[in-house]
């Protein structure tokens, strides 16, 4: 079994909790790193290179559009965010899925399984 | 219609204003010695009262001709060019009263320039009386617009009162509690409590004209709790009232967008360590100042840092004070820094 690695970018530490919960469930799901601000997520993301980013957009230092400039395409992002005002602008930079807080488990899974399955997901970038 | 005949109790009371008069006719009547004591009143007091009922034809002069539209020639020359006709009037009808009363003409006669003089000044009067009548209408009525006016600012404040709970401020406690259920079960419930606590003070607030400031500052401390639990060791709150200013009175919910935005704005963006201090004085006037310092990251785009919060707040202030309150914001270094000041005003118990 191919293992995928997940990074979880969130600058509250309840919210990164909920994710580690939620993705603990999945084995085959290794958490690659936990950031709580945009500088964090585009270094780990250059180190670790995961295969599936869950990305807040309001943040300290970077907003989540602003991290995913600066990482460009290589990974499957889902948004996840109280503001629904940023459904489009995710659409536009081909995120996976949006995940408006709270969420449910079920909502969580579809998302998850959209962007994890065996790292198949369709991958996020700056549109070209 | 006129406003005197629109309620019996009012002519009543006008015509018994005509009585000084009648009877200062009769005694210049009486000196002037042409006719006896008895004849003099016999013949003034019918005069003045059915005169009266002459002198409030000046209240439609008075109507087309308003005091604050109308220039001061213009407005003299109406009355005084009007003013000999009822002159006239009251001579022909003392004339009339006196045949009634059986006074010879003749023995009148001497005292008709007295009674023109008399006609044409009571009626100057009448219209003196009449611009005040107007006048305290035009009041009544101003009173009536304003207490509509504010009623009508009310309304919309309790529009913008309903805006101030920021949605996503829910959504993300929502979502820490949803964190904390299988976390911290105990947490969680405690978070849900003061959640409801929050929410249940601030729709009680929106019935009332205004609240305390100290009763402003616990719902803030609230909304603070719950944020805290949220943010973690980025939030510290600091508080700085003095004990004097409690019961300033504040529109409730005023402080709430401010606050608001020093979390979304400010310590949302900072990385650690963010301050949020609330301090309230009185100011050398009476009144109360209350600051809200928070730190930010200077190097946020602009955007990021500007709600929406500032000008409800500002507008909130406009519509209550006037140029009474103000509200003046700025950055300072890594401190952004909102100061409200509010004019003395006691808070009335709820």
């Amino acid at each position: 079994m191919t293992r995928i690695s997940a990074v979880i970018v969130d600058d509250e530490e309840l919210a990164r909790a909920l994710l580690r919960e939620m993705l603990g469930r999945h084995p085959e799901i290794e958490i690659a790193a936990e950031c709580a601000n945009g500088f964090e997520a585009v270094k780990a993301v250059a180190e670790r290179k995961p295969d599936l980013l869950f990305l807040d957009v309001q943040m300290p230092k970077l907003d989540g559009f602003e991290v995913l400039e600066l990482i460009g395409a290589g990974v499957a992002v889902i948004f996840v965010t109280a503001y629904d005002t940023y459904a489009m602008r995710a659409f536009d930079v081909h995120a996976v899925d949006y995940l408006l807080k709270p969420f449910s488990e079920e909502r969580f899974e579809a998302a998850r399984g959209g962007g994890g399955e065996g790292g198949e997901g369709r991958r996020a970038g700056k549109d070209t | 219609m006129h406003p005197i005949l629109a309620k019996p109790g009012r002519l009543a009371l006008y015509q018994l204003g005509w009585g000084p008069f009648s009877a200062l006719l009769t005694l210049l009547l009486g000196y002037a010695g042409h006719l006896s004591w008895g004849e003099s009143a016999a013949l003034a007091v019918p005069l003045c009262h059915v005169y009266a009922f002459l002198c409030l034809s000046s209240w439609y002069v008075c109507r087309v001709t308003p005091l604050r539209t109308t220039t001061v020639p213009r407005l003299l020359f109406t009355h005084l060019a009007a003013a000999p006709i009822p002159g006239g009037l009251y001579v022909l009808l003392a004339k009339f009263i006196a045949r009634l009363v059986s006074i010879p003409p003749e023995r009148l006669a001497p005292d008709l320039p007295l009674l023109y003089g008399a006609g044409v000044l009571l009626y100057l009067l009448s219209v003196a009386f009449h611009y005040v009548l107007l006048a305290m209408e035009a009041s009544r009525e101003a009173e009536r617009r304003e207490a509509e006016a504010r009623v009508l600012a009310g309304d919309a404040e309790l529009r913008a009162l309903k805006a101030q709970i920021n949605p996503h401020f829910l959504y993300n406690s929502l979502n820490s509690i949803s964190a904390l259920t299988s976390l911290d079960p105990a947490r969680a419930r405690h978070m849900c409590i003061l959640l409801s606590d929050f929410l249940r003070s601030t729709l009680g607030m929106g019935e009332r004209q205004s609240i305390s400031l100290s009763e402003e500052l616990d719902l803030v401390r609230r909304y603070l709790e719950i944020e805290k639990i949220r943010f973690g060791a980025r939030l510290a709150v600091e508080e700085q009232v003095a004990a004097d200013c409690g019961e300033q009175a504040v529109p409730p919910l005023l402080l709430q967008p401010l606050v608001e935005n020093a979390v979304v704005h400010g310590i949302a963006n900072v990385v650690e360590n963010g301050v949020l201090r609330l301090s309230a004085a009185r100011t050398a006037s009476g009144g109360t100042a209350i600051t809200i310092e928070n730190s930010f990251d200077p190097d946020a785009p602009r955007a990021r840092r500007n709600g929406f919060g500032q000008s409800i707040v500002r507008k909130r202030l406009a519509t209550r004070y006037g140029s009474r309150a103000t509200l003046h914001a700025a950055a300072q270094g890594e401190v952004y820094r909102a100061e409200i000041i509010l004019p003395p005003e006691e808070a009335q118990p709820a």
